[in-house]
């Protein structure tokens, strides 16, 4: 299909036009017009010697011409695999923005009924659970989004304890009701996004919190080993159950009324993504500890 | 006045202020919510920032000006806090993050919107 590009005043132009000459956008295969393209450009003299890019556009209709909005050049992208396509991230953004419209008309007549039943009514207690698992979808939409968010990363050197202290912070009310100890050897340093190697700390001790209740014991240490720095998260709470071990990373997977299933599929990713590890060890009745290693910053 | 422009969102939420006794004029979008102003002033207005043509904000603006405010309460799906910083410092008496408790909007209407105005059946849209 042959496209009309209407020149756009957006400067992503000038990069699709550093890669995509117009004559090669005639001679490519672009598969759909929103989204991520698969494009195709064949070299004139050798059939078989062709280029891939993956590319995420979209465009919108106006009168006859497509008018190009974004654009985005997936560097380091060019593959000759198959050409199954993804969703792009901004469409996955823009269907749970979506989702959650209804789910908040849905949420407002469900309090309007749940407020017409008296309390001794079993309805009353049907509502009180349709709202609560709206709750817990609005919960997904919002981690949905914040996965979708393009990860720029942004590395920089800051010290583990200082994060780490920062968390404790957040949860300076929950943690008093505990038994909480800290161990450091000394300060660590790493390299790697601070935002998110903080929400690692802050869902790790969550779960952590959550498990021990008002009344259980957490220790969190943070010392070292070989080039590695290790933060070590231990709770009283009833530990993990033997068949759930395999899961506990799973997305989705959750035994929390309230979780959601993606607080440990976020933490392993994050982690990995910074070339670190992330693994536990769980007694039934005992409780667990959770280790994150992070390679220490040079 | 209730302006968003979620067919869906806005019906449950007519719903829920006539349920707690008041009367609310809809519009979809800030063009809608002008024409309606051309012929009534509403107490108080309920308005989702992101609706298309003029965004929430610039109406909230021009419902601050004159010598007649009309008190505004925002209301966003998304945690923007650039843009609730924004909403407050222009005015608003609250920025409410969709979904929210839609009692909550009782007590903030009752302590905001201009009282004598508001009790229950009063035709309250009606003004000289």
């Amino acid at each position: 299909m042959e496209y009309k590009i209407k020149r756009a005043t957006d400067e992503n132009w000038k990069v699709f036009e550093k890669y995509f000459a117009k004559d090669a956008i005639g001679d490519s295969d672009v598969m759909r017009r929103e989204g991520k393209h698969r494009v195709i450009v064949k070299s004139q003299a050798d059939e078989s010697d062709s280029e891939i890019y993956d590319v995420n556009i979209s465009f919108i209709k106006k009168s006859d011409t497509l008018k190009m909005t974004m654009l985005t050049i997936e560097e380091n992208s060019r593959t000759s695999d198959t050409r199954a396509f993804t969703m792009t991230e901004e469409v996955m953004a823009t269907a749970i923005h979506e989702i959650k419209n209804p789910l908040f008309a849905i949420r407002g007549y469900a309090q309007l009924l749940h407020q017409s039943f008296t309390e001794d009514d079993n309805r009353k207690r049907y509502t009180t659970l349709m709202l609560n698992e709206i709750d817990r979808l609005h919960r997904m939409t919002e981690t949905f989004l914040r996965l979708g968010k393009k990860r720029v990363k942004n590395q920089k050197k800051f010290s583990v304890n200082e994060a780490i202290e920062e968390v404790i912070k957040l949860y300076g009310e929950r943690l008093k009701k505990v038994k909480f100890e800290k161990q450091e050897q000394e300060e660590y340093y790493v390299n790697g996004d601070r935002d998110q190697l903080k929400q690692v700390f802050i869902n790790l001790l969550e779960n952590a919190l959550d498990a021990v209740g008002d009344t259980g014991e957490l220790k969190l240490k943070i010392y070292s080993g070989l080039d590695k720095v290790i933060v070590e998260l231990k709770d009283n709470g009833p530990g993990i159950k033997k068949d759930d071990e395999s899961r506990v990373f799973n997305a989705f997977f959750t035994t929390k009324i309230k979780g959601t299933g993606l607080g440990l599929y976020i933490c392993k990713k994050i982690v990995e993504e910074h070339m670190g590890s992330i693994d536990f060890s769980s007694e039934e009745g005992k409780g667990t500890t959770f280790f994150v290693e992070l390679p220490l910053a040079k | 006045m209730l302006v968003d422009d979620q067919t869906g969102v806005r019906s449950m939420l007519v719903e829920v202020l006539t349920h707690l006794g008041y009367q609310a004029l809809e519009a979809s979008n800030s063009n809608e919510a002008l024409e309606l102003l051309r012929r009534q002033r509403p107490d108080i207005a309920l308005i989702d920032v992101n609706i298309p043509d003029i965004d929430g904000l610039r109406l909230q603006e021009y419902l601050k000006k004159g010598a007649n405010p009309v008190p505004v309460i925002l209301m966003s799906g998304s945690n923007d806090t650039e843009m609730m910083k924004k909403g407050m410092e222009a005015g608003a008496l609250a920025f409410l993050i969709k979904p929210f408790d839609v009692f909550q909007l009782k007590e903030l209407i009752d302590e905001f919107s201009s009282s004598d105005l508001c009790s229950k059946g009063e035709d309250k849209w009606n003004t000289k």
